[in-house]
């Protein structure tokens, strides 16, 4: 380093040592006042009155806040946070003392800022800070009315980074707070930077953000955005958009972006064509490389926003278009009460049903759904099942060697199950297995005992019930009538075992009893069921929500809920519920279960019953029986 | 930078700002932690803390704290920055302001000249110094935090967190200092002079979250001054003043009414609506109607009837209380009489 460089840098440490003085902070503070009073003509208080007390638990203030005026007629822009108590009404007391009723007309659940109206002309407005001249390290100065004082309260900080909250918010270290809330963050020029307002990378919920309140963490979503996004708010709410796109394993914020794992039904996503195993490359011309990229491109985009999506599949690329919307369509799975076979032959009707009602025939065998060929079984049951309850499906049959199309209406699943008589047997020649209860060794130390109806034949594809729990299925001694479930209804009863008590029954443990046992067995992989009891409820329902994609049914005892509310079409988990008929208390949870699943689209039969072991109860047992019948069919 | 280079710099830094007559930051910052002392005293049980702050007002070793239960005790400690040990005896109090004033046996202590003329104004820097958290638990002086001089108002705090009687609008601050242990510390100015004493912790009742704040040295002066000088009396009363708050929850007597009848409150916060208007009543004469939504009684903010009966059992029963209430998308604004004149027509 030269002499002359060395002296620079220690005569440049002396001036910021000497001005490090009070002259320094008084120059800062002039500045600051004179900043505020350029915006505070434009800042308002906001009285609310009425309203809730707490919301989601967290006590809200008695409704004094902030607004800023951003158009001359009248318009206020607050933070969504002031009116989450929803204020029987609010009342807006300008700067020089006037006040009027305001009318909330809006809430912007993207950036968390509400919209006003007030019936007032030439109101001052602010100057908004242009986007590019808001600089990290920047002095700025946030305004609020929350303490109800005659003028606006400071804070004065830095701008600690830009495009944060997905790109949607400028962070500051001032103290920002329900005090200031709704109000200007203001640059030493005076002007408006952004509304200060409460917000949380990860929250959805109303009060997201204001844990962080006072913490030198604070948020204002910038003028320059705003401007776009007022008038808008004017036609009311504005909702996060949603797209119905889920990527595979998508947790590390910094991972490269993964492949499109599922699309969710009916969604814009699948309107737009999109498929599994897609990649993104760019959304709104912005390029994705990581999930944090994609994240950010989506989440600042609202209900009817079009959002343009250049993706890559294999080693093409496309391009396509996609309207947001505000929620996805519940998936109530579809019931005709017909029992098709793997050959696609109409095997069963249920008495009353829509496919016997629209002249479904017994020996029917599916050539079409909805005009398009399904010459395998899976793709019958895809197309059949892309449909909510109460949608018509049109089946082409071939009936005596001719074809025939019957449209049937479909139903939603029936509460009430359908008493079937039991399977005829077959009487043909498959080969014989071992009946009754058969134990084996796996590989790894893992046991599976099963119990093999005595009427077992290859020819016939069983269902398997994988027990977890379970003295009903007692295994040394499966009793009577869970014999003759299994004979009735075809189905196989396992039970895996870890080795040596090695705890619970993993997910990796009973795949590798299933694998297992369809190397020996003829096994419906299309009625796959776990059974629980109460104390296995836990391991049971891990399973079920890890592989719900496979399982039919769960019938669960005592559950604490049920997993997977929501059921898309390639997911048919159809459960039954036993409940003990006391306390009372078991069965109010019990209807409430129900109610829940009817709104989400989840089926689920509910048994009460009375007895110490409800799986031996004879009344649930039958229950049981016509679930796993009626389940078997579509 | 090696370590000669950078004394040289201080050293250098220390004659420029002696030259030029500036203050360099660190003396003020310095000389005024030295006026805060620490106090030792009754307590720590809870979240009642054994330890505090107060500030040394004169030559005399008079130090200026909050009444706190700490201070109930013969033997309160006071600790200066030097780490000298002291005992502090109990001068006098302001119940009223929750101002205590105790006194050390030392004339060698610097202290907070009162008489120097101060006027924050909101936007200033300002220097909080406390022993917060006690986290000068040694020989050692108190912090201190920087922060801006927020707003100068009243405030409104929760009833049932402390025992709050300031009357008087206090400042505000943008940084968090008011914490266990700083009550009775000091907030000054850039220049260190004293400008008001740090307040308890408390919730404010509009926003519901932590306010940070300091009572202002004018308001509390004239009493200080007075003990220091030694001309100060008890009040001939022994009953500290009594709050004079209405109480809450309690309906409004029929003959304080004025013809007003409201919505039953059955929420948490239920909204004053007018149910009803007693014909010929001093209400009916003011032209209010069902269905208004009072909104202000006196310029007081009523957002629930909670609130309402509180201003309105606390207006003066003689005189017409003004009212503003919403009505459709206006805001009408009333004065609601004592009693009716009579006007001698019968509807």
């Amino acid at each position: 380093m030269s002499c002359r460089l060395g002296f620079a840098v220690a005569l440049s440490h002396i001036l910021a040592a000497a001005a490090g003085g009070a002259e320094v902070d008084e120059l800062l503070s002039e500045a600051v006042r004179k900043a505020a009073a350029r915006v505070e003509p434009c800042v308002v208080r906001l009285d609310a009155s009425g309203g809730l007390e707490k919301v989601d638990a967290v006590r809200v203030g008695a409704g004094l806040t902030t607004g800023i005026v951003v158009a001359s007629d009248g318009w206020i822009l607050s933070s969504a946070f002031n009116f989450i108590q929803q204020p029987a009404a609010v009342l807006a007391t300008l700067p020089d003392g006037r006040r009027f009723a305001a009318k909330l007309m809006g809430v912007d659940r993207v950036r968390m800022v509400a919209l006003l109206k007030i019936d007032a002309k030439n109101l001052p407005t602010p100057i908004a800070a242009p986007a590019e001249e808001t600089r990290v390290g920047a002095w700025v100065v946030g305004l609020g009315r929350g303490l109800g004082s005659e003028a606006s309260s400071l804070t004065v900080g830095v701008v600690s980074a830009l495009g944060r909250v997905w790109g949607k918010a400028v962070q500051t270290d001032a103290k920002i707070s329900p005090v200031n809330y709704g109000g200007p963050l203001v640059d030493l020029k005076g002007r408006v930077v952004g509304v200060l307002t409460a917000l949380a990378p990860d929250g959805r919920s109303e009060t997201a953000g204001f844990e962080w309140y006072d913490s030198g963490i604070g948020f204002a979503i910038p003028m320059t955005d705003l401007k776009e996004v007022w008038p808008r708010l004017k036609n009311g709410d504005l909702k996060p958009g949603v797209l119905g796109v889920e990527l595979d394993g998508a947790s590390d914020l910094n991972s490269a972006i993964p492949a499109v794992g599922k699309i969710r039904w009916r969604s814009p996503a699948a309107g737009a064509g999109l498929a599994k195993g897609d990649r993104f490359v760019a959304v709104n011309d912005r390029p994705i490389r990581r999930l944090a990229d994609f994240r950010g491109a989506t989440g600042a985009a609202y209900v009817g926003d079009q959002v343009k999506i250049r993706y890559r599949r294999g080693t093409t690329e496309a391009e396509t278009a996609v309207a947001l919307v505000d929620a996805l369509p519940v998936y109530i799975p579809p019931w005709i009460g017909a029992t098709i076979d793997r050959e696609r032959v109409v095997r069963r009707l249920v008495d009353g049903a829509p496919a016997l009602t629209a002249g479904l025939k017994i020996g029917d065998v599916i050539d079409a759904v909805d005009g398009s060929p399904v010459d395998r079984w899976a793709a019958l049951m895809e197309r059949y099942f892309d449909r909510a309850a109460s949608e018509a499906v049109e089946l082409t049959v071939v009936r005596d060697g001719e074809k025939k199309s019957v449209v049937v209406k479909t139903a939603a699943v029936p509460v009430e199950l359908p008493n079937m008589p039991p399977r005829p047997s077959v009487k043909e020649t498959g080969a014989k297995n071992k009946t009754g209860v058969v134990e084996k060794n796996l590989l790894d130390g893992v046991k599976v005992r099963v119990y093999i109806p005595d009427d077992y034949d290859d020819a016939v594809p069983h269902g398997l019930a994988l027990s977890f729990g379970g003295e009903a299925t007692k295994f040394g001694g499966v009793s009577e009538v869970w014999r003759k479930v299994c004979a009735d209804r075809d189905v196989l009863l396992c039970r895996a075992t870890p080795p040596k008590k090695q705890g619970l029954v993993g997910k990796h443990v009973i795949d590798a009893a299933v694998a297992a046992l369809k190397k020996d067995y003829s096994i419906d992989d299309a009625r796959f069921y776990v059974v629980s009891d109460a104390t296995a409820y836990g391991a049971a329902a891990g399973y079920v929500a890890e592989r719900r994609a496979m399982i039919r049914g769960w019938l669960a005892v005592q559950p604490e809920r049920l997993p997977a509310p929501a059921l898309e079409p390639a997911e048919r988990l159809w459960s039954l519920v036993v409940v003990r008929e006391t306390p009372m208390e078991a069965r109010r949870k019990l209807e409430a279960l129900v109610a829940e699943g009817r709104r989400v689209g989840q089926p689920i039969v509910a048994v009460l019953s009375g007895a110490t072991d409800p799986l031996e109860d004879p009344r649930v047992v039958e229950m049981v029986s016509r679930w796993l019948e009626a389940s078997a069919g579509l | 930078m090696n370590v000669l280079s950078a004394v040289v710099v201080l050293s250098a830094a220390s004659i420029l700002s002696d030259a030029v007559g500036l203050k360099p930051a660190v003396d003020v910052w310095t000389n005024s932690a030295a006026k805060v002392v620490k106090l030792y005293g009754s307590g720590g049980l809870g979240r009642v803390e054994a330890y505090g702050s107060g500030c040394l007002v004169s030559k005399d070793g008079h130090v200026v704290t909050l009444l706190a239960p700490l201070l109930d005790t013969d033997e309160l400690t006071v600790v200066a920055y030097d780490g000298r040990r002291l005992i502090g005896k109990f001068v006098a109090a302001d119940a009223a302001r929750q101002i205590a004033v105790l006194k050390v046996d030392a004339d060698d202590l610097p202290y907070f000249d009162l008489n120097e003329p101060t006027a924050p104004q909101v936007g200033d820097v300002v220097l909080a110094f406390s022993n917060l958290f006690n986290v000068a638990a040694g020989d050692e002086p108190v912090s201190v935090q920087r922060g801006v001089l927020a707003v100068a108002a009243p405030l409104g705090v929760r009833q049932g967190v402390v025992d709050f009687t300031f009357k008087e609008p206090v400042y505000v601050v943008d940084v968090a200092a008011n914490n266990p242990g700083s009550a009775g510390g000091a907030l000054t100015d850039r220049r260190g002079r004293l400008i008001g004493l740090l307040g308890k912790e408390v919730r404010s009742r509009q926003t519901e979250t932590w306010v940070h704040f300091a009572l202002p040295t004018a308001t509390w002066k004239e009493f200080v001054s007075s003990v220091v000088a030694g001309t100060w009396k008890p009040p001939s009363s022994p009953d500290a003043p009594k709050a004079t708050d209405a109480p809450r929850d309690v309906e409004i007597p029929a003959d304080r009414r004025r013809g007003l009848i409201l919505v039953p409150d059955a929420l948490d916060k239920t909204p004053p609506y007018i149910d009803a208007v007693e014909p010929r009543s001093p209400a009916a004469a003011a032209g209010l109607r069902a269905d208004d939504l009072i909104l202000f009684v006196d310029d007081v903010l009523t957002p629930s009837i909670t609130e309402f009966r509180r201003c309105w059992l606390a207006a003066p029963a003689a005189k017409p209380i003004r009212l503003a209430v919403k009505r459709g998308d206006d805001v009408v604004v009333v004065d609601v009489a004592a009693s009716v004149e009579p006007t001698g027509a019968a509807p």
